[in-house]
């Protein structure tokens, strides 16, 4: 597979060969970011994710939608007529093989004007292409690592919600959530025990 | 008193349910002498935010140049912000999203931006009322956090195909919101 400039893929199933009854078949996670921050509070709680799922030997793949040039859906309808899932959008076409390849999506975002970026948005607005081109997008766990500003966690339901019911027309079913509260600055989520949830949800897989 | 409109559209369909609804505000805004700038995102590019925090530092809100910096001097001077969008997955379309996301640019450059008004307008598919929740609660929290009092709300489930709002009183719902400008 030719490696894309920022869609990378970390195939840990050859450096841990030997797998001990507690590891689960490795599985297919694609992280999808929000974040345009690359030393931010949600990168740190991916970096957690990926490095424990990459130990328990399942292969991952992350996307960093802030990098991509996704753009909106037009709704055109066009979605796989010819053969690549968006008329209008290379950067999904190369992010898509991945999203149906992956058994866990993880949202790892931060929170702004009390919903995912827009840069992230767009990424989830193109799974349009999936309904419309009739592609098979079922089964699937997700995961959400979200940070905001704020104290107050209901902030987080402006991405939760919408993720949820998404996953729920999707058929899709949630592996966990892991919603920080109270940080801002780059590093503030190291006072808190959101990477060591992140790498917990890991463990879930 | 005449009052500065500013209308935020994020459908990319320009003879769509939720761009029929804003049509049928901005002319029932026209009539009553209301003065309406309009900006279709879906129609312009804007990227997201970067969260550089270089706002307004080389005069224009973005020092990543796109169609935002046109739309961001009539968001200042605006009395009332009308978000007009359909439901994508569970909240508003990601060219709308960006406009929202660039808000922030007022923020970081200290422009007062408070004691605006703002409505939203937004229809969806589903027949479940609750799934505008995810459009109407981010922007009802922003207001908050800025400042901005709601003027009104048009919410319409149950449309998808083109021409659907004219089965609702979608329309009418939306020209009456020209009422409480």
């Amino acid at each position: 597979m030719k490696l894309q400039p920022m869609v990378f893929t970390i195939n840990a199933r050859t450096n841990f060969p030997l797998f001990s009854k507690e590891f689960s078949m490795p599985k297919n996670i694609l992280i999808v970011t929000g974040s345009p921050r690359k030393n931010g509070n949600s990168f740190a709680m991916a970096e957690a994710f990926a490095r424990e799922a990459n130990k328990r030997g399942h292969s991952v793949t992350r996307i960093d939608a802030a990098f991509e040039d996704f753009g909106g859906c037009k709704a055109c309808n066009t979605c796989f007529s010819s053969g690549c899932a968006c008329a209008f959008s290379p950067a999904f076409n190369r992010a898509a093989p991945a999203l149906q390849a992956a058994d866990v999506v993880v949202f790892c975002t931060p929170v702004y004007w009390y919903a995912m970026p827009a840069q992230l948005k767009a990424f989830v607005d193109h799974f349009h292409a999936f309904f419309c081109g009739q592609k098979d997008l079922s089964g699937k766990a997700y995961a959400l690592l979200a940070c905001c500003e704020e104290e107050d966690e209901s902030v987080m339901d402006g991405i939760s919600m919408p993720l949820a019911r998404a996953a729920r027309s999707l058929g899709w079913h949630c592996l966990g959530e892991v919603r920080v509260t109270g940080v801002n600055r780059a590093g503030d989520i190291f006072l808190t025990d959101g990477c060591q949830r992140a790498a917990a949800l890991a463990q879930k897989i | 008193m005449s009052k500065k409109i500013v209308v935020l559209t994020g459908s990319p369909r320009q003879n769509g349910n939720s761009f029929a609804m804003t049509d049928a505000f901005i002319q029932a805004a026209r009539q009553k002498g209301h003065t309406v700038t309009r900006f279709d995102a879906a129609l312009n590019n804007v990227t997201g935010c970067r969260a550089c925090e270089r706002c307004f530092s080389a005069g224009s809100a973005c020092v990543f140049n796109d169609d935002f910096n046109q739309i961001a001097p009539a968001i200042l001077e605006a009395d009332v912000v009308v978000f007009s969008t359909p439901v994508y997955w569970y909240t508003m379309s990601a060219q709308l999203k960006a406009v929202v996301d660039k808000l922030y640019s007022f923020c970081v450059a200290g422009k007062d931006i408070a004691g605006k008004e703002y409505a939203v307008i937004s229809c969806c598919e589903e027949d479940d009322v609750a799934v505008m929740e995810g459009v109407r609660m981010p922007l009802a929290r922003s207001a908050a956090l800025l400042g901005w009092k709601c003027i009104g709300e048009v919410l319409v489930p149950g449309v998808m195909k083109i021409g659907d709002i004219n089965n609702t009183d979608g329309c009418q719902k939306a020209a009456a919101l020209a009422d409480a400008l």
